[in-house]
């Protein structure tokens, strides 16, 4: 597979809530392997977007396409597709009856039919990517938040998805804890995965995204590379954000 | 030829037997005494029917008959029972209507189970013999009892007694037996001369009806233990329907808890107790009761697992379907194992409240708790065994109600991050030495009330 290959193609999205515009002919073409970071202010219709590619929001224009196949098509088994979309959530939202290895082994064992040996070992697996194997009989209350959420990482990387989306995944994390979960994402950037990440982590966005987008009001304002983003916006709006948050 | 010559030696045959028979009996039916009177006086206070295996008296009389003299008696009792150091006899002898005085005591085989009495003088013709026994214990055993025995002619022929007749005993239980025993306590006797502690808490009554009002027990613990599980899928199907998007579905299930549960349970009874059998439909009682019961307790199950169910954060659903597991995957692998979770304190309440609502029961004669202790105080016109019933239903809900607080706490100390636990101790300790004492008593008052409350929306 070659890096031009197109993973995911949003065309034209639109997207409201009654009245409320939220997203306005948004075009991103991401590359297979590729890392994008999504940057904005609260409001700008970041997560929408993210949310629109694996359909937990329902776009009312536009189309999205996930390896070359139209998911907005009305035709679509929105089940099938969500297999190789994964998700990260700023909640973590790991259920909370089941311990961190039960987690991550319930959607293989119910969507991929996976024996429950196979889904252990996977489990188990992922767990260690994420530096959580001997967390694995704890249940997500006797978990700190960054464990939380790297389990959640690793919930979602069972699923061999084929692209991963990271929702403000580091947000809702003390100070302390946003490192562990950021060289999680660092080293799942290093070793190919196809990333959509929305965050508030600059240095994270500078030093691992392919591509930086910034959005506002439900537009796309600038999209490049870090340092053209970075270093030179194009637009007033984007030199006043960046300014804000150094 | 043959055949005629067997006839004739059945007939020898027969006449043979029929012969025998009567050389048998014959001294018999002659008997010296005629047996006349054995009774035993009853020994259970509420029906006065004779209980076995507890002291009564029992009286034997004859008559001794034409051409008689006796010199001896001995009444044997029937194997099984019992005569003890306790046991007395007491002898009289009539001529008619006088008491005649005769040198003779009865002698108490406590061994044999016999009472024997010698004359000193042979007993003549007409003379009435009657002999009762204090403190016998006939054998416990439901049925007819007889007593048995010999006498002595003048001449020293031993003779068997005819068979007396027969004395009906009643097997008693252990309960009757403990009421017999209070029946002589004397602390008992000062107990019911108290009106009030006699109308409602009569130990013997409390005693005796419990075996009754127990069975009542066990058929209300059934229906509800039955009720109440029928009623999880029906309460659970419905909560579905409510927060389906579908219209129909939605507006089937809000016309069926709304009706359900702005309707008394009492009326509900009655419709389908006298309205099923108007359409020609007859079901089991019992049957019919449980299906009212877990129909009535759906309705209100919907509503416990609608509100449960919506409880879950709905970053739940979003984390469960972006994982690619279909609606129904995450409501049952991911959404309902947490709602259970949270509605087991309200389900306990409902539990509750169902198993006290089995009382209304009784108003269509559905033998339960209720009507079983109704049964007793209809016989006796004693509170008591209501009393006996309030204590059947408080030791099933008394504890539930305990649960029912202890998952409560436990819940919202979860909620609240499932930090350190706040000690109640410490808490009571802040109010210092008199309002502590409030505090304690306030508690039980409070625990009640989670499952008053909710019984306040269903009347």
């Amino acid at each position: 597979m070659t890096s031009s290959e197109s993973m995911v193609s949003i065309q034209h999205l639109h997207k409201a809530f009654g009245d409320n515009v939220v997203l306005k002919d948004v075009n991103i073409e991401i590359k297979k392997g590729e890392v994008v970071v999504v940057l904005g202010p609260s409001g700008s219709g970041k997560s929408t977007m993210l949310r629109c590619i694996n359909l937990l929001e329902k776009p009312t224009g536009g189309h999205i396409f996930i390896e070359g196949k139209e998911i907005t098509d009305p035709k679509v088994n929105v089940d099938k597709l969500r297999e190789h979309v994964g998700m990260v959530f700023q909640q973590f939202n790991l259920f909370p009856h089941l311990s961190a290895k039960k987690n991550v082994m319930l959607a293989q064992r119910k969507v991929l039919k996976r024996s429950k040996e196979e889904a252990e070992r996977i489990a188990l697996e992922q767990l260690e990517r994420v530096g959580l194997a001997e967390r694995a009989d704890y249940m997500p209350s006797q978990l700190s938040g960054g464990q939380q959420q790297r389990v959640a990482i690793a919930r979602a990387l069972a699923m061999n998805p084929h692209v991963m989306l990271f929702d403000e995944a580091t947000s809702a994390l003390d100070p302390e804890l946003v490192r562990g979960v950021l060289d999680v994402m660092r080293s799942l950037a290093e070793a190919g995965m196809t990333m959509v990440v929305v965050t508030h982590e600059m240095g994270f966005a500078r030093e691992v995204a392919d591509r930086v987008i910034f959005m506002e009001g439900g537009v796309v304002v600038e999209d490049g590379t870090p340092e053209q983003v970075f270093d030179h916006p194009k637009s007033e709006r984007t030199k006043d954000f960046l300014g804000h948050i150094k | 030829m043959a055949d005629s010559l067997k006839d004739v030696l059945k007939r020898m045959l027969l006449t043979a037997l029929s012969l025998s028979l009567v050389i048998t009996f014959v001294p018999m039916l002659a008997g010296a005494l005629t047996q006349d009177v054995t009774t035993a006086k009853g020994n259970e206070t509420s029906t006065g029917n004779v209980l076995g295996g507890m002291p009564t008296r029992v009286t034997w009389e004859s008559v001794v008959d034409k051409g008689e003299s006796v010199k001896s008696i001995t009444v044997q009792f029937p194997e099984g029972s019992d005569l003890t150091s306790e046991t007395t006899a007491r002898l009289t002898v009539l001529n008619g209507v006088e008491r005649l005085e005769v040198d003779a005591e009865p002698v108490i085989d406590t061994e044999g189970e016999n009472v024997t009495v010698d004359f000193a003088q042979p007993l003549e013709a007409g003379l009435r013999v009657r002999i009762e026994t204090y403190n016998a214990c006939l054998p416990n055993v439901s049925g007819e009892v007889t007593l048995s025995g010999t006498y002595t002619r003048d001449n020293g022929e031993v003779e068997q007694l005819p068979e007396s007749p027969s004395i009906e005993v009643t097997q008693a239980s252990l309960a009757q037996k403990i009421v017999s025993w209070m029946d002589e306590q004397p602390f008992i006797e000062a107990w019911n001369s108290v009106t009030v502690l006699r109308l409602f808490l009569e130990p013997q009554l409390i005693v005796s009806s419990i075996p009754t009002v127990f069975t009542g027990w066990l058929i209300s613990l059934a229906l509800v233990l039955v009720g109440f599980p029928l009623a999880i899928p029906i309460g659970l199907a419905s909560a579905f329907m409510k927060i389906s998007r579908s219209r129909v579905m939605h507006v089937l299930a809000a016309i069926y808890t709304g009706v359900v549960r702005g309707t008394p349970l009492f009326l509900q009874i009655y419709i389908a107790f006298f309205g099923l059998p108007l359409m020609g439909i007859n079901l089991n009682e019992y049957l019919l009761a449980v299906l009212v019961m877990a129909f009535n307790s759906g309705a209100y199950m919907c509503e416990i697992l609608r509100a449960g169910i919506q409880s879950i954060p709905k970053g739940q659903f979003e984390a469960s379907r972006s994982l690619g597991m279909t609606q129904a995957q995450t409501m049952f692998s991911v959404i309902i194992p947490q709602t259970i979770r949270r509605v087991i304190p309200t389900m306990t309440s409902e539990f509750i409240l169902l198993y006290k609502d089995t009382s209304l029961l009784a108003a269509v004669g559905v033998m339960e708790l209720m009507l079983y202790s109704r049964s007793v105080v209809a016989l006796t016109g004693n509170m008591t065994p209501y009393i006996v019933a309030a204590f059947f239903y408080l030791i099933v809900t008394l504890p539930l109600i305990r649960v029912v607080t202890m998952l409560e706490d436990r819940l919202a100390l979860a909620d609240n991050g499932g930090g350190a636990p706040k000690p109640k101790a410490k808490r009571k300790g802040l109010f210092g030495g008199a309002k502590k004492k409030a505090a304690v008593a306030a508690e039980p008052a409070a625990e009640g009330q989670s499952a008053e409350e909710k019984g306040a929306d269903r009347d």
